[in-house]
């Protein structure tokens, strides 16, 4: 079949090229069975513990496992969980799962590519690509003020929470948490998941 | 890994550079506040001067412009057309600089960023590709020449935004309001030539004969010897229109305006533009089986209630 649209070779390397950086990714990026059949995403943030979205552990009555991209399933246990910025840590001891490389959200700009991993409807490790649409501030649940947020337009659907976002670095710079409106992506810095690490339990 | 990095560094330039095209044009980007409650955006296209969506100005006083810092700007609404979606409103004390806009045309395939800032005084953008070049089409206000047609995602207000390149120039001015919510762009350059006009006359030109009609069969034997099948009834006639005052009549078929065939509305629109208004033109028409030419001298189409 012949390609209905002409990429230069430079375009056609650079679509290889982000594959490249997706690849190194992949095994830090986890998928969760939780809640709901169809399983969650997650982030090896340090070893032997990932980090996911609150609401996809929360009353959870299985239980959690969380599966590794070479098709391993781990024991999972939650370690600590904030519903108010919808974040759930948990340990997976024995697992020998390799963190993701992290990066600052706090240097993200309007416009800079996204990649998104997850896996959309059940399907395993999808990625989607778009930009970050915008940077704001999100009402807590609850009235506890305002988090900081970061918006994009890559397709996500549900089995894409927990998952990672990425920049064009290959660096998880949030964790994709919900869709506004249909065709807008939230996703929670990986800032602020950082200092709710670091304040810890 | 280091030859990796390397080669990977090809992908956060790309990125790089499309925050570089957004803050470059962004600068140009305005939030304006033209309807109750749900503010849309706006292009710094000339000194002082903004191009707007026409839908989202639904006001005609009572309007202003934020940019991303600074006090709220009093606009005054310096006129609007409705067949390109498109507004003009002088802000004086703006002072910021105008888009820089590409002279070359918009092409299927290339990556583009949809560039607005809908509310909040927060830039936004989205990304994707020209889907289609087409046009001139028909809209709600007469014919548009050319239009720009993207998949990148049209968020709520970005009517009146800027589509640009991947280097920050705008290919055009975003709206939702042509057809039915899909994103289109009016290119660049007509969109500025529109704006000018609009700066110059208060409205945009478009000619107008004062009739009425329908596409019509017709038969062989009352084609006066053209080949064209088909023609345009005239069922209606406006009084006092150029039409009725140039000698058209109800009956008759119009087959042809200016020299060129007229075989439908959207032939006689796209030939109806403004460069027409006000000159005669041969008006060509079938009456009782015989061809005769008129001068008709075109007038301007009355402004729409809105």
């Amino acid at each position: 079949m012949s390609p209905v649209l002409e990429v230069s070779p430079e375009a056609r390397g650079t679509v290889g090229l982000a594959a490249e950086i997706l690849e190194r990714v992949r095994p830090s990026i986890v998928r969760v069975h939780g809640r709901g059949a169809a399983g969650a995403g997650g982030v090896v943030w340090r070893p032997n513990a990932v980090v996911t979205n609150h609401h996809v552990v929360a009353g959870a009555r299985r239980a959690l496992r969380v599966v590794s991209v070479d098709g391993r399933a781990h024991a999972a246990r939650v370690l600590d969980a904030s519903r108010r910025l919808d974040l759930a840590l948990l340990d997976v001891a024995g697992a020998e799962l390799a963190p993701a490389p992290i990066g600052p959200s706090a240097r993200l700009r309007v416009g800079e590519l996204v990649f998104a991993v997850g896996h959309p409807w059940g399907q395993p490790w999808v990625v989607t690509v778009g930009v970050v649409s915008g940077l704001g501030a999100l009402p807590i649940p609850g009235g506890a003020g305002l988090a900081p947020y970061i918006r994009s337009d890559v397709r996500l659907a549900p089995g894409n929470s927990g998952g990672a976002l990425l920049d064009a670095r290959g660096e998880v710079v949030g964790l994709n948490a919900m869709v506004i409106g249909g065709d807008l992506a939230v996703a929670i810095p990986s800032d602020v998941v950082r200092r709710w690490l670091a304040a810890g339990p | 890994m280091t030859q990796i990095a390397d080669r990977t560094h090809v992908v956060s330039s790309l990125s790089d550079q499309f925050a570089d095209a957004v803050e470059r044009v962004g600068r140009a980007v305005v939030q304006v506040n033209g309807r109750p409650r749900r503010p849309s955006s706006g292009v710094v296209y000339a000194p002082t001067l903004v191009i707007a969506a026409e839908h989202a100005v639904e006001r005609e006083e009572d309007l202003s412009v934020e940019t991303a810092s600074g006090p709220v700007l009093a606009a005054r609404l310096v006129g609007r057309d409705l067949a390109s979606d498109l507004a003009v409103l002088r802000v004086p004390g703006l002072d910021t600089e105008p888009a820089p806009r590409t002279p070359t045309p918009a092409r299927v395939g290339q990556f583009v960023l949809a560039v607005g800032r809908p509310a909040g005084r927060e830039l936004m953008a989205s990304m994707g590709i020209v889907s289609a070049v087409g046009g001139p089409v028909r809209t709600r206000g007469g014919m548009l020449d050319q239009y720009i047609r993207t998949d990148a995602t049209p968020y709520p207000g970005f009517s009146g935004g800027a589509l640009i390149d991947a280097s920050g120039t705008a290919l055009g001015i975003l709206t939702t309001g042509l057809a039915g919510g899909v994103a289109l762009a009016v290119p660049g350059a007509l969109a500025w030539r529109l704006a000018e006009t609009l700066v110059r006359q208060g409205y945009v030109p478009r000619g107008w004969l004062g009739i009425g009609s329908q596409p019509v069969h017709i038969p062989t034997a009352q084609r006066a010897g053209r080949e064209h099948e088909t023609g345009l009834l005239i069922v209606e006639l406006a009084p006092d229109s150029p039409a009725q005052r140039d000698g058209v009549l109800l009956g008759d078929i119009l087959v042809a305006l200016d020299g060129q065939a007229v075989d439908d509305g959207e032939a006689l629109q796209a030939l109806l533009g403004g460069d027409r208004v006000g000159r005669p033109v041969t008006v060509q028409v079938l009456r009782g089986g015989a061809l005769i030419t008129l001068d008709v001298t075109v007038g301007q189409r009355p402004g729409r209630a809105r």
